[in-house]
């Protein structure tokens, strides 16, 4: 976390640092898509070490979220604090794994050179990596399972290796918030173990994990944290409170059947 | 020897350049998915010339390489804003603009044709090219602008590189991802500048995609690729220019174009790994292996549920198990010594019995089965 | 009925005093029309100095034009090469004359010893005496529109006539008295073979006889040879070509020991700017003869008193 020389993410470091101990704080966020609104009013307060994941139906705003918080976006309204900063000048202190989707794998690169873009943020503009830029990303792959891996080209992964890629990317930066889109879909169960197995890792270190996530079902089993979201907050907090029927039937609509709720009694009553 | 004659020599070394050129800075069109880059930038080039002709009063080519420079700079300025502020998909954007542009050049051209005065014959020669016309101070302008170009590359590669393979990753790193977007479409702008009076407006897209495509066929980094685009390109400038300059009536510009388009579509076909052939002797070969050790644990099967070690399979069980005709195939593992054939009795037909090596063989390959 | 009288007098009146419209492709056939029609008829041609016929094509207001036009003229010989659906439409509408075929003998038409054997060179205005054939056919065919004016027509086009073949005397003049190892002309294109014809001249141009295909290698390789072979110590650049082929052969040949410089822009396929001097047929050929008989080490001849009412005209020496 030392500041370098070179670095990019400058950006004029404001007087008062907004919210300190919120890992992101988010405030009146609406973002809006050809005047249709993606995310709506949306108040977001992220207490710092929880392994936290944001669910919500197709079309919720979940990617735009994520997206919206990394800077990507304008907002139409709202404000942004991670780590207590503007997203600008705290780049380097978040790691973003996006959606495999988002990449041609037919793109003539190798694992490790992928995993070594994740320290292009510290190089800064023309510098290339080094020797210990290779060992660190080394170290990298071999924490999701993929050291074999090095020198394979990319179009030749499996959909779970691919994920592992994207991960290992992001450790390498050794960031204090980890922002993942949707990394356990499509994988296989040996991927979304190791994947799981590293993001508590993390958060056992005292870093923050926002995940968006696919699967309902696994969300009691996996995370301590999250928040409802259908462009508008439904709820958010530690999952033993938030994760209710009445909230998911809010934001599902009443097309949700829980495996959890399978043979019990509903709470309350 | 033709390549002693000066201006073969010449023509050689332009046509060379703008390969070395259209390859490197063509690979990132190709690897964007914006192949028709090129295509739209050098058809934007003619109503820069005709401005730079206008603008200069004559035929100066530096005056006129920088209209179409500035066309191209136009013409990435328009697309940026077209992908920004409207609803317009990529290949829309590129043919909308690609027409435009060409229309306003050919209304200039007509224009400047219909004026009076006599400075302004010989423009339409940039729609086609005129590469026999080059001369040395020609090389050395466009000589200096491919250094540049690939200098440029070269110091910002891992820039290049991340923004092309994860636009969205390299924005959260801090790159100005739209502002290096920008920068390698007016590469392209570049590389058409170079050919654009060895190849012409018309041709010049071509050059930008087949030494890029043929590269990605064989290698497998990125840094491999551009350079054997930029050797391919290379390739094909010198012996378009030799084989044009070999025979009267032919135009340098077209059959270096072929010369590429070639090297490509043989990339296409034949390189290992990606290639259409390879692919398919590939597909072939595996579909072979996979009827092979189906015979070999069909046969290693009946012999154990007949526990006879020495069983003896009728060939027409087989073929009616695998459904197609086995004989080939079963000769095959004969001269690999796995089986052996047998002969009961003449009416019965042919008989095939495991070798104690095929015996070994089936066993392990049903060992392999089962661990997966 | 006196309203119908009064509006025939005025459209006959309207029609009398107009003047006949002639529109001609290149300038050098205009030259020959206004020539013979003087004050009779407007003469405009669709192209102008600088542009290329071989790859001229129409534009909206030159089919206004020959809309408008009385007498449509143009060259043949596939000169006007983008021109030929356009020409042949109107013919169907109008008189249109294809001057060379309609004035000239099939055997002074030289042919193309290029690639395409069987076609001929339409150059032929370069040969002054040649291309004053086309002008009694011009007085018949506004004869045939203007009966009332044909001895006007006719006592122009011989008076025409005259001053070309005093032109035509002056150049072989001027071209024989460059010394006989210098008597070569070197060009961009396949012009002048007429005028090497007719002055006794080597000619070679470095593309053929249309510049509709670009330059090859081997034609920039064969001039440079040429030129090398007989050191030739001057080549000339067209008005309508970009003269980068030409420079192309000078640096070549350069590099192979021989200097060679440019003698001069020539017209070619267009003649000068319009109202000028050499926007005439007279001046355009005395510009050409020369700058070429001057570059070459010859001395011209005295301008003949035939054509000294021209060049006062001009205010020219």
């Amino acid at each position: 976390m030392a500041g370098g020389s070179g670095r990019l993410g400058k950006g004029v470091e404001p007087a008062v640092r907004h919210e300190p101990d919120l890992a992101v704080h988010v405030e009146d966020l609406t973002v809006s898509y050809h005047s249709a609104p993606v995310l709506w009013d949306i108040d977001l307060d992220v207490p710092p070490g929880v392994l936290a994941a944001i669910v919500g139906p197709n079309g919720a705003g979940k990617s735009t979220l994520i997206k919206a918080i990394l800077g990507l976006i304008r907002p139409a309204a709202g404000h942004v604090y991670v780590l207590g900063r503007r997203i600008g000048s705290v780049r380097n202190r978040v790691g973003y794994v996006p959606q495999r989707s988002t990449v041609d794998w037919d793109f003539p690169t190798t694992v490790i050179d992928v995993v070594m873009m994740g320290l292009y943020g510290q190089l800064g503009w023309i510098r290339r990596p080094g020797r210990e830029h290779r060992r660190r990303s080394l170290a990298a792959l071999a924490q999701v399972g993929m050291e074999d891996f090095a020198t394979r080209q990319i179009s030749q992964l499996s959909g779970g290796q691919q994920q592992r890629v994207f991960l290992a990317r992001a450790l390498v930066q050794d960031a204090d918030l980890y922002m993942l889109d949707e990394p356990m879909a499509g994988v296989d169960a040996t991927t979304e173990r190791i994947i799981i197995d590293l993001l508590r890792q993390l958060v056992a270190r005292g870093k923050t994990v926002l995940v968006v996530h696919h699967d309902l079902q696994t969300v009691t089993d996996y995370f301590d944290w999250m928040l409802i979201l259908n462009v508008r907050v439904i709820a958010q907090g530690p999952v033993g409170e938030v994760y209710t029927g009445e909230n998911l039937k809010a934001a599902y609509g009443g097309r949700v059947a829980l495996l959890r709720d399978a043979g019990t009694k509903p709470a309350g009553k | 020897m033709l390549l002693s004659d000066f201006t073969v020599q010449n023509v050689a070394a332009g046509a060379a350049l703008l390969g070395v050129t259209s390859g490197v800075l063509g690979a990132f069109a190709v690897l964007r998915g914006q192949s028709l880059l090129g295509d739209t930038l050098s058809h934007a080039a003619l109503p820069g010339i005709c401005l730079g002709f206008i603008i200069a009063g004559s035929r100066h080519l530096p005056s006129l390489l920088l209209g179409a420079l500035a066309a191209g700079l136009a013409a990435t300025l328009l697309m940026f804003l077209l992908d920004h502020y409207s609803r317009l998909k990529t290949d829309a954007i590129l043919g909308s603009v690609l027409s435009v542009f060409f229309a306003v050049g050919v209304v200039l051209l007509t224009w400047i044709q219909g004026q009076a005065g006599t400075a302004h014959g010989g423009l339409e020669s940039f729609l086609f090219g005129q590469a026999a016309a080059i001369l040395r101070g020609d090389l050395l302008l466009i000589g200096s602008i491919t250094v540049a170009a690939l200098a440029l590359v070269s110091l910002f590669l891992k820039e290049l590189k991340v923004t092309v393979f994860d636009p969205v990753f390299a924005a959260t790193l801090g790159y100005p991802v739209a502002l290096i977007q920008a920068v390698m479409t007016m590469l392209v702008a570049v590389a058409v500048v170079v050919g654009l009076q060895l190849v012409g407006v018309v041709l010049m897209a071509a050059m930008i995609i087949a030494p890029a495509v043929g590269a990605r066929q064989w290698v497998n980094r990125l840094e491999h690729m551009l350079l054997l685009a930029a050797v391919l390109g290379a390739v094909a400038g010198v012996s378009g220019a030799l084989v044009s300059s070999a025979q009267r009536g032919l135009s340098t510009g077209p059959v270096v174009v072929l010369v590429a388009c070639g090297i490509a579509f043989f990339s296409i076909l034949f390189a290992p790994g990606r290639g259409v052939v390879w692919e398919r002797q590939n597909r072939w070969r595996s579909s072979r292996r996979l009827r092979t050790r189906q015979l070999l644990t069909t046969m290693l099967r009946l012999s154990q549920e007949h526990s006879d070690s020495d069983y003896a399979t009728e060939e027409g069980m087989l073929n009616a198990y695998m459904g197609l005709g086995t004989r080939r195939a079963l000769r095959r593992l004969e001269s690999d010594g796995l089986i052996k054939h047998v002969v009961h009795m003449p009416e019965e037909g042919s008989h095939w019995m495991l070798t104690g090596a095929g015996r070994e063989a089936a066993e392990r390959v049903l060992r392999e089965l089962g661990r997966q | 009925m006196r309203a119908i009288v009064v509006l025939m007098a005025l459209l006959l009146s309207g029609a009398a005093s107009s003047r006949m419209q002639i529109v001609t492709t290149t300038a050098m056939i205009a030259d020959v029309a206004r020539a013979v029609a003087g004050e009779l008829a407007q003469v405009r041609s669709m192209m102008g100095p600088g542009t290329d016929p071989h790859l001229y094509q129409a534009t909206p207001s030159d089919i206004r034009a020959l809309q408008g036009a009385d007498l449509i003229l143009y060259n043949g010989l596939l000169l006007e090469g983008q021109l030929g659906e356009v020409l042949g439409r109107f013919g169907e509408l109008k008189p249109v004359i294809k001057v060379v075929e309609a004035s000239m003998p099939a055997d002074r038409i030289l042919a193309n010893s290029g690639l395409a054997e069987g076609s001929a060179d339409p150059h032929v205005w370069m040969d002054a005496s040649l291309f004053s054939l086309v002008a009694p056919g011009v007085a018949d065919a506004l004869a045939g529109l203007d009966a009332g004016n044909a001895a006007v027509y006719r006592a122009n086009a011989d008076a025409y006539v005259a001053q070309l073949e005093a032109l035509h005397e002056w150049i072989a003049h001027s071209i024989a008295s460059i010394p006989e190892e210098h008597r070569i002309l070197v060009t961009a294109h396949d012009a002048f073979g007429y005028y090497g014809a007719a002055y006794g001249i080597e000619v070679a141009g470095i593309q053929g006889l249309s510049t509709e295909t670009e330059a090859a290698v081997a034609d920039i390789r064969e001039t440079v040879d040429l030129v090398v072979e007989l050191s030739v110590p001057t080549i000339f650049v067209e008005s309508t070509i970009n003269p980068r082929t030409i420079e192309a052969v000078i640096e070549a040949a350069q590099s192979r020991g021989h200097s060679v410089s440019i003698g001069g822009e020539l017209y070619s396929d267009a003649m000068g700017a319009e109202g000028g001097h050499e926007g005439t047929l007279i001046g355009m050929l005395r510009h050409n003869t020369t700058a070429i008989t001057e570059s070459l080490g010859g001395e011209v001849a005295q301008w003949p008193a035939a054509l000294a009412d021209w060049a006062r005209e001009w205010n020219l020496p």
